[in-house]
């Protein structure tokens, strides 16, 4: 059992996870109730890493953040090193992969909000802010809850698009899924099914708890005291 | 009494809009305090796009919405304020309560005017002022249609409104409900004293709550007075086919 791929493996997946959700409520919603030029096409190219085989996209990134490129370039000399094979690396290529499963969900559900709440809360004298915080956030959480439980899950099963960009370097870019691929290819088969097993438990709860804490905020909706 | 600050003010709500699109509308009229004015008319013909005018859910293509010295839309001027800053109570036809929010928290969320220490007791008053205390720990999924609509009202008065809108309040709620709600509402509205825009389709409503109606075909107004003369005695045979039409209509929808 590949200990540190395992960490790392959780650790990315909890990085996406924080770093896309706050995007994805605020790019969900613009799809949701935004009218503006070009919203069908930029809901297609949200869309594309889900249809992209995931070397392709591991390809494209690559190309981009090498050191060759100006693009990379630039990073480089912020960053002071290169960016790719590195855990930023992943991690970018992870945000990147993930978002159709943050951003579909969460659109879907702040557009199940009927318009005549959003209306009535207007007309309570909520801001639009207000009205965000409030009624859509609240109303919105079985969405956003399940955006959680499948870039979570979807992040520790990453594969193409981590071994593209990152390689596969112990302790910064070999993830579980890599660590597993790893043994395979050395014929050690019993290092293999542990970390599967593994993989296969952590993915399980991660996905049961989102959807039972979706359930209960679909179910009671949120919780305020009584005034605010 | 809170709900009283309003009625003090004396302000006419004047209106008048015109648009072509979505639905053409060229209509003008004025609401004084006390008035409670029902529009009648098809589907289609503009009486929802009046009321969400009004409200400031939309905004018409020409004209200016005014309540007493308030500026609320003026097209020539560009001047629109935002629905949550025209102090306007509404009634929406399916309540458009908030489901998340228990009926206490759905009317103290409209008391921003209101210190927050005291919101939850400002807000049970009202509930007591409507007869539906005994709801305040309920959440909109479990209540009747009736008490959905008393929220929904209640609601409306907690923000103490300067005007009220009601977006065909009755048409949702069961027939044996209904008469009373009416009568209740009825009751209300006449003690608030402001201007009272109601959208309807049914002639009892509008006997049992409307000072004068105003016809409305095409985005124009047909004919405007007393409701009871208007319906016994209609101008024109178009008043007269809107007006029966509208009660038929509605007759053969709940049967």
């Amino acid at each position: 059992m590949d200990w540190q791929a395992l960490t790392l493996s959780l650790k990315l997946a909890c990085y996406t996870s924080l770093l896309l959700l706050p995007i994805a409520i605020v790019v969900g919603r613009m799809l949701a109730y935004g009218r503006f030029v070009g919203r069908g096409m930029l809901e297609g190219l949200l869309l594309l890493p889900l249809v992209l085989p995931p070397t392709v996209l591991g390809f494209y990134l690559l190309v981009a953040l090498s050191p060759r490129s100006s693009f990379g370039a630039g990073l480089q000399a912020v960053f002071g090193e290169p960016l790719v094979f590195s855990f930023a690396a992943i991690l970018l290529a992870s945000v990147i992969a993930n978002i159709p499963f943050a951003i579909q969900p969460i659109a879907r559900s702040f557009e199940s909000i009927p318009q005549n709440i959003r209306e009535a809360a207007f007309l309570s004298g909520l801001s639009r802010f207000e009205t965000f915080r409030r009624i859509e956030l609240p109303l919105a959480w079985p969405g956003i809850f399940s955006a959680l439980a499948l870039v979570f899950a979807h992040t520790l099963g990453e594969f193409g698009v981590i071994l593209m960009m990152g390689g596969n370097i112990p302790g910064s870019t070999r993830t579980l899924s890599i660590a597993i691929y790893d043994s395979v290819q050395s014929f050690n088969f019993d290092d293999a099914a542990i970390m599967s097993a593994a993989l296969v438990a952590i993915a399980a709860s991660a996905v049961t708890v989102v959807l039972f804490l979706s359930r209960r905020a679909d179910q009671f909706g949120h919780e305020p005291r009584a005034g605010r | 009494m809170m709900m009283q600050r309003a009625s003090s003010l004396n302000q006419t709500l004047s209106i008048s809009i015109a648009q072509a699109s979505p639905y053409p509308l060229q209509l003008e009229f004025h609401v004084g305090s006390g008035d409670v004015i029902a529009l009648v008319g098809p589907s289609g013909s503009g009486k929802t796009s009046t009321l969400r005018a009004i409200a400031g859910l939309s905004r018409p293509e020409r004209g200016r919405i005014t309540l007493g010295d308030d500026v609320w839309f003026d097209q020539a001027g560009a001047i629109f304020v935002r629905p949550e800053r025209r102090r306007v109570g509404m009634v929406f036809q399916d309540y458009a309560l908030f489901p998340h929010l228990r009926v206490i928290d759905n009317v103290a969320i409209a008391m921003g005017h209101v210190p927050m220490d005291v919101r939850p007791n400002a807000a049970l008053e009202v509930l007591k002022r409507m007869g539906i205390a005994a709801l305040a720990l309920r959440r909109p999924r479990t209540l009747s249609g009736g008490e959905r609509q008393r929220v929904g009202l209640a609601r409306a008065l907690a923000r103490e409104p300067a005007i009220l809108l009601l977006d065909e309040p009755f048409s949702a709620v069961d027939r044996p409900t209904r008469r009373k709600l009416k009568s209740e509402v009825s009751d209300i509205i006449r003690r608030l004293q402001i201007p009272t825009v109601l959208v309807t389709h049914d002639i009892e409503d509008i006997l049992a709550i409307a000072t004068r109606m105003i016809v409305i075909d095409g985005g124009r107004a047909l004919a405007e007075g007393e409701p009871a003369a208007l319906i016994a005695r209609p101008p024109t045979q178009r008043v007269a086919e809107i007006i029966c039409a509208d009660d038929s209509s509605q007759v053969s929808n709940r049967a």
